[in-house]
């Protein structure tokens, strides 16, 4: 098993290193038909806010050379929707749940998290913050989710990552997912608007180096578990992620090409013994 | 995953290309398959637009210099996410097809209809080979709202391709028979996951309120329903 949360009073103990990043692999189980789910360490959720979100008006994907341009506007049914939507699938799930949150206020972040605990097979939150967010925001919104009794993981925008990694350390969460796909603009012919800016962020094999990059340096620097994020495809960039200090690797759009079996065909329990 | 394997690559008129495959078991008209090519770029999954479908082989027709020549080979093999989206029946006897971008996709709704002895019209905004579409078939290219003008008391059901997707809505107003609307996003995922997708949808009838998830409730969505954005 791998321990994410050595020194959580729960843990977050998984029988494998792969996890499914959030926005990439649905609010559940989405995937079972193509993936074999219990295959993998965890899945985290797309993002959940207090509130209902509506989809963005210029929701999209867009190709780019080598990558796509997301935007979709974080739309999610609010908590209590979610629970309703979601709880009995999660409870079902063949592998844990870490449910991502997307917070901004410090008290709703508490009481998602409260609100989160007494569900089945939900083993941690993951905390994500809006974008350029103060120290203040990261702060309050960590102390907030951190009362609670998940485990807290914290999604780290490439942007800010050694801010986001001091303040993480401080207020002592269980672990950094590192960096994830970056924010993204992109110049859309299609919009009939001269100039027309679309934005999102962008998933592309090519992050990948620039994960690894960020993980060697960060790895030296902080006490708390990693998970890499970002451009993972293949078997040996789950290897070199984790030997250069991640404990655990969060599999984005790699999902949405040819699957993720290749990666799934591993033991990688045995892999780590060796 | 499906496994598709290349049979045979006809060329037609105009650069275009039409490749059979085999193996698309459970495919209907109104779904699509997903399929990555084995490099990086394109990174975006190609959207495989059924053009024919006949038990399990699939016919897709692609217009020239689509980036998915360079891998469709004779005896290539293909592993695609499919089925893509909500099969959808049709319900009239006198079937109207409207495109001005991408009338291929449109055309396995033609090889249904004509099965089913059913009347169709293909109205277009654009040139399109005449050979790619069968003789029984009526096609007329102009103006799309004139030519929608003048069919309209004949068809009794109605499917729109046009880009953006809003063009037609406002001349929809009175319609009364059933009228599908292809909303043909790029799809990341085709499961429901990545939400690149979404519709806002105007009845709210939608258990999750929050839109029309197009590679789950669509590709083809109810013309009133749905208000398209800056597509």
């Amino acid at each position: 098993m791998i321990e994410l949360a050595p020194r959580h009073k729960t843990g977050l103990a998984l029988h494998s290193p792969i996890i499914g990043a959030s926005g990439c692999w649905g609010f559940a189980d989405e995937y079972a038909a193509w993936v074999d789910l219990s295959r993998m360490g965890a899945v985290v959720s797309n993002a959940i806010t207090w509130h209902a979100r509506l989809p963005a008006g210029a929701a999209g994907a867009w190709a780019v050379p080598g990558g796509i341009v997301l935007h979709t506007g974080l739309p999610n049914p609010g908590l209590k929707g979610a629970l309703k939507a979601f709880a009995t699938r999660w409870k079902r799930m063949p592998c844990p749940m870490i449910v991502h949150l997307a917070c901004e206020d410090p008290n709703p972040t508490a009481r998602m998290v409260e609100r989160l605990e007494s569900v089945e097979n939900v083993l941690a939150v993951e905390v994500g913050l809006p974008p350029a967010s103060s120290a203040e925001t990261i702060r309050e919104n960590l102390l907030a989710a951190r009362s609670g009794m998940l485990p807290v993981l914290v999604q780290v925008p490439s942007e800010q990552v050694w801010e986001y990694a001091e303040i993480a350390s401080q207020v002592r969460v269980q672990g950094l997912v590192v960096a994830g796909a970056p924010r993204a603009s992109i110049f859309d012919p299609h919009s009939g608007t001269a100039g027309a800016i679309r934005n999102g962020r962008l998933y592309s094999a090519a992050l990948f180096p620039q994960l690894l990059h960020t993980l060697r340096e960060l790895a030296n620097q902080t006490p708390l578990s990693l998970i890499a994020c970002g451009g993972i495809h293949t078997r040996e960039q789950v290897r070199t992620a984790l030997a250069a200090g991640a404990k655990a690797v969060q599999i984005d759009s790699a999902v949405w090409r040819n699957g993720v079996a290749n990666l799934l065909a591993e033991d990688w329990h045995t892999a780590d013994k060796e | 995953m499906l496994n598709l394997r290349c049979r045979e690559l006809v060329a037609m008129p105009q650069g275009r290309m039409r490749v059979h495959l085999q193996g698309a078991h459970g495919l209907q008209a109104g779904q699509v398959a997903l399929w990555s090519p084995p490099t990086f770029d394109p990174y975006l999954p190609i959207t495989l637009w059924p053009s024919q479908i006949e038990a399990d082989n699939l016919i897709v027709e692609l217009p020239p210099a689509h980036v998915a020549r360079p891998w469709l080979l004779p005896d290539s093999e293909l592993q695609v996410i499919a089925p893509i989206g909500k099969p959808l029946l049709l319900a009239g006897n006198r079937l109207l097809l409207i495109a001005n971008a991408h009338p291929e996709r449109l055309l396995a709704w033609v090889h249904q209809a004509l099965a089913q002895d059913k009347d169709v019209v293909l109205l277009l905004g654009r040139p399109y080979p005449r050979e790619c579409v069968p003789a029984a078939v009526e096609m007329r290219v102009g103006h799309l709202p004139s030519l929608l003008k003048e069919y309209s008391g004949w068809a009794d059901e109605l499917l729109i391709h046009t880009e953006p997707t809003r063009l037609l809505l406002p001349h929809l107003q009175s319609w009364q028979f059933p009228c599908h609307v292809l909303f043909a996003p790029n799809l990341p995922c085709g499961v429901g996951a990545c939400q690149a997708c979404y519709l806002p949808n105007l009845a709210k009838a939608h258990p999750s309120q929050l839109g029309w998830l197009a590679c789950q409730d669509g590709l083809y969505l109810p013309y009133n329903q749905i208000r398209p954005q800056d597509d």
